[in-house]
């Protein structure tokens, strides 16, 4: 009998320790979500409403406007090349990593992590020169060629560790059987790591879609991008929040859902394949 | 070579490598060349060209830069002025300092929080309860929230005309202080902010180190005797050590840059006492445009960033050199 109530109320609390996760975390989201449906009258309302009639004048307003609509198609264009290029790139270092000891190998891939370590903050002097005397300011290639090169440490890394679980027995086969070593890791290698690489594209999408600093003091009109272009609406007069939460919710839910579907490999993702999970 | 042989002389190889330790690389002499080079070389080339180009030789600009006045415009000749910028940065009463006290507060406080909370759910959620997947699977959501977008969902909320927060204070009956708005609390609401958005990282890095952990040792010591505590002090513990010093580094140096989050919610405000290093540089860089007393505070920031991560690599290589110890 005694046993019985413990138990009970060891679940109860455990209830609302769980709840109290819940709240905390989603809270916030919640309020995003259903302050991008309120309208300007419900927002401002004093105290906040609970309940409200929903609009989607701000969605609608949003994908009509054709600001938005180049907003969107920047971060697509940035986005999509940064992962190629990055991804591309960091394979061929990665299993250079992964498959080959030579000189100077740990010191080079060990740069990589001082490098992601680095606040990007340090280089943004120099770049903003940089960038003006080459006339990449303002221009979809410069903030590829950035964005590529802060998520080079990430990929290499991830895909390395990638690399070193395939026994290279496989690879030997392949060897055995004529193929080049270019042609056994195209072939056989990298179609048995194809998780890995989603893994991998879904970070390095992540990190180009979110990025801020660089898109807004090395970018310009022609290349805003999502974060950008949300950080522009506080500078407005009238600080519209349903435009900016309709906006956000636009920002934030095609990574999570990529994200959900990469979950297995999620903190691998997370620490540059430094803890398996 | 017929297939035969080139197997042996591949095995011959992989023993040789394996004697000297190394990473067994076996494979035809041939292939690891492509038009005479090196193929290892020729594979890391590109990434690394882009690195020098874009991170090495800029930095190398910013070292030149800082040790000059220049400025982006404006009417002030340009001169070298030697370490005038260092000096002027890190004299006693220079603007740095405040700078620093506030990054270090933040970082502090934040990470510690971020490591409290991560590691209390990292255990609740190794444990069996109802509902535990949909709740590992939500606290990813927090932590996809561009810091960007987590700085306005969180303004609307501290708002101190409209915010829910500042409400629901009210109708406990107290009197909500002005959150982003006041010296006292701008820093701390900021902090709230970046652990809601950051300790699932925390939580999901413990977590998946909480269940690499062998079952066996665990009933084995329970079998011993041992209460829960112990189990967790004496096995547990010591097992993920290694995992929090490498999720207390990345934490830690994401701290170190936050720049969007403040950049959004207080701009540093009000006065500096929210102001970061990072919101520092930025103020001196695209502000005043004094890019050379800039670039020394980012060259001081890259050497203490450094001064970090040897401080947590060399935790590792101890803690490492501590297990290989009583294994023997």
């Amino acid at each position: 009998m005694r046993t019985n109530n413990l138990k009970r109320i060891r679940n109860v609390a455990m209830f609302f320790v769980v709840a109290a996760v819940w709240i905390f975390y989603f809270f916030p989201i919640y309020w995003m979500l259903t302050s991008s449906f309120k309208t300007r009258v419900d927002t401002f309302a004093i105290p906040p409403k609970w309940v409200f009639w929903p609009t989607l004048q701000f969605y609608l307003s949003s994908f009509t406007n054709p600001k938005f609509l180049k907003v969107i198609q920047n971060s697509l264009i940035i986005t999509g090349t940064t992962v190629f290029l990055s991804l591309v790139l960091g394979a061929w270092a990665a299993y250079a990593f992964a498959r080959f000891r030579f000189k100077g190998s740990l010191t080079l891939s060990f740069s990589l992590i001082v490098a992601r370590m680095m606040p990007p903050i340090v280089f943004i002097v120099p770049l903003y020169l940089l960038f003006n005397m080459l006339k990449l300011r303002n221009t979809h290639i410069g903030l590829i060629l950035i964005f590529t090169v802060f998520n080079l440490p990430f990929t290499v890394w991830m895909l390395k560790s990638f690399f070193e679980e395939v026994p290279i027995e496989l690879e030997e086969a392949a060897w055995i059987d004529g193929a080049s070593r270019l042609q056994a890791l195209g072939r056989v290698i990298l179609p048995l790591i194809a998780p890995g690489l989603a893994a991998t594209a879904v970070f390095a999408a992540l990190l180009a879609w979110n990025e801020f600093l660089f898109a807004l003091l090395l970018g310009g009109p022609d290349t805003t991008t999502l974060p950008v272009f949300l950080s522009g609406f506080l500078g407005e007069r009238d600080v519209e929040w349903g435009d900016i939460m309709a906006t956000a919710t636009v920002a934030v839910l095609p990574p999570t859902l990529l994200v959900m579907l990469v979950q297995q490999n999620l903190i691998k993702g997370l620490t540059l394949g430094a803890v398996k999970g | 070579m017929t297939t035969g042989e080139q197997h042996a002389s591949l095995e011959q190889e992989r023993i040789t490598q394996g004697q000297q330790g190394q990473i067994r690389t076996a494979g035809g002499e041939k292939g690891n060349r492509l038009l005479g080079l090196p193929l290892h070389y020729l594979l890391i080339a590109p990434t690394f060209l882009i690195v020098f180009g874009l991170l090495v030789y800029p930095l190398g600009y910013a070292i030149v830069l800082s040790t000059s006045n220049k400025i982006l415009t404006g009417s002030v000749p340009f001169k070298w002025v030697g370490l005038d910028n260092y000096l002027d940065l890190l004299a006693l009463e220079s603007e740095m300092w405040t700078s620093v006290g506030v990054t270090l507060r933040f970082a502090l406080v934040g990470v510690l929080l971020e490591f409290i909370i991560g590691l209390s759910l990292a255990l609740l959620l190794n444990r069996e309860f109802r509902g535990r997947t949909w709740l590992r699977v939500g606290l990813l959501v927090p932590l996809m929230v561009p810091p960007l977008a987590s700085g306005l969902i969180w303004r609307i909320i501290y708002d101190d005309e409209f915010g829910v927060f500042p409400h629901l204070i009210r109708t406990v009956g107290a009197n909500p202080p002005i959150f982003l708005g006041d010296p006292d609390w701008a820093l701390y609401a900021v902090v709230a902010t970046e652990v809601w958005r950051s300790s699932p990282f925390m939580v999901l890095v413990l977590l998946a180190a909480l269940q690499a952990q062998p079952v066996e040792t665990i009933e084995a010591a329970e079998v011993d005797g041992a209460s829960g505590w112990q189990v967790f002090r004496l096995i547990t513990l010591p097992f993920i050590t290694p995992v929090i010093i490498v999720a207390l580094l990345f934490r830690t140096v994401d701290a170190l840059r936050t720049f969007d989050l403040i950049f959004l919610l207080t701009a540093g405000g009000p006065g500096t006492t929210t102001e970061v290093i990072s919101m520092f540089i930025y103020r001196w860089g695209f502000r005043h445009f004094k890019l050379g007393f800039t670039s020394a505070a980012s060259i001081l920031l890259m050497i203490a960033t450094l001064i970090i991560c040897i401080f947590y690599l060399r935790m590792l290589v101890v803690r490492q050199a501590e297990v290989q110890l009583t294994q023997e």
